[in-house]
């Protein structure tokens, strides 16, 4: 019954931005499931490289400045993140482990660039930067909210709590980028 | 004659405490080596800033770039002088003039960039262009 009103509440978002649907199933499985540190690690790396890979696309399809430079950040910031996190777990001998919002974000990522490669010139760019700001609510939000919380590992926390303002920047930038997109 | 007679002691005085002199000197250059740990460049800067007539002393304002922000926002310098940006967040950030006048390079993370700065200066980040900075100058 649950799954079916998500459904729905997905099938609604989708045809408004079908975008917005990894976003927000992203935000409702994390929040409902307790992750161990090796999940979190492992959510976090699949978190930026969905990011990472949405932006490597938006590259090479958009003639945009604006966006092509917003695309730019997200490539090199996420690496960043990714690099960080990566050093990290390897210095603290934890293994990321594959879990049920890994497989999730993952798959509703797959759907997402589908959408976006059938795209192109200005339809692909707003619907690009539409993703962006969705992607980055629904991330901050599991992050702030549920990833943050559940980390054991004090510098884990640390790291992600570091990871916050980022988003929360990327988040201001891609409003930025839709509202000249307009 | 007597003159000639009473002007060589005093030729030979000049000339012994000529010899002392350069003795010493040359002794110093080689017993007291610079240690080698001293950087050459510190002490070509150290001459170079010594050498400046100039008794205005260089102040330098630090911002730190944190936490997705320019902190402080506002610094108030006094013209000349020189504002080091000093990068403690997770990514690369630069410092670019709002008429895109002057820009630094990509500062990376752990790294730092500076400028003399001589009017006021509205400046933001290129690559977080939601990141702004003022400099007034006083």
């Amino acid at each position: 019954m649950k799954k079916q009103i998500t459904s729905r509440r997905s099938a609604l978002l989708l045809s408004a931005m079908f975008l917005l649907f990894s976003s927000f199933s992203f935000a409702q499985k994390s929040k409902a499931t307790k992750l161990s540190d090796a999940e979190i690690a492992s959510v976090a790396v699949a978190a930026n490289q969905i990011d990472i890979d949405a932006a490597q696309l938006a590259q090479q399809k958009s003639k945009n400045a604006e966006v092509r430079n917003f695309a730019k950040t997200m490539i090199a910031d996420h690496q960043s993140v990714i690099d960080k996190a990566t050093a990290l777990v390897t210095r603290l001998g934890v293994t990321p482990k594959n879990n049920a919002v890994t497989r999730q974000l993952q798959a509703n990522a797959k759907k997402t660039l589908a959408g976006l490669r059938a795209k192109s010139g200005a339809a692909f760019d707003k619907a690009y930067v539409q993703n962006e700001v969705a992607y980055h609510k629904a991330v901050i939000a599991a992050v702030d909210n549920t990833l943050i919380p559940d980390a054991q590992n004090a510098e884990l926390k640390g790291l992600l709590q570091t990871v916050s303002p980022v988003l929360h920047t990327h988040l201001e930038h891609a409003q930025m980028v839709a509202k000249d997109l307009k | 004659m007597k003159q000639s007679r009473n002007f060589y002691p005093v030729l030979f005085c000049l000339f012994a405490a000529f010899a002392l002199f350069s003795g010493c000197t040359g002794g110093n250059e080689k017993s007291n080596p610079l240690p080698p740990s001293e950087p050459a460049a510190t002490t070509d800067a150290d001459t170079s800033q010594s050498a400046t007539p100039a008794a205005k002393k260089e102040h330098t304002t630090t911002v730190e770039i944190k936490g997705m922000k320019f902190n402080p926002e506002v610094v108030t310098i006094h013209k000349g002088d020189t504002v080091e940006w000093v990068n403690n967040d997770l990514t690369a950030h630069c410092v670019t003039e709002k008429a895109r006048k002057w820009a630094s390079p990509a500062i990376a993370s752990g790294s730092s960039w500076k400028k003399v700065v001589t009017e006021n200066t509205d400046y933001f980040c290129a690559i977080h262009v939601v990141m702004n900075g003022r400099i007034k100058v006083e």
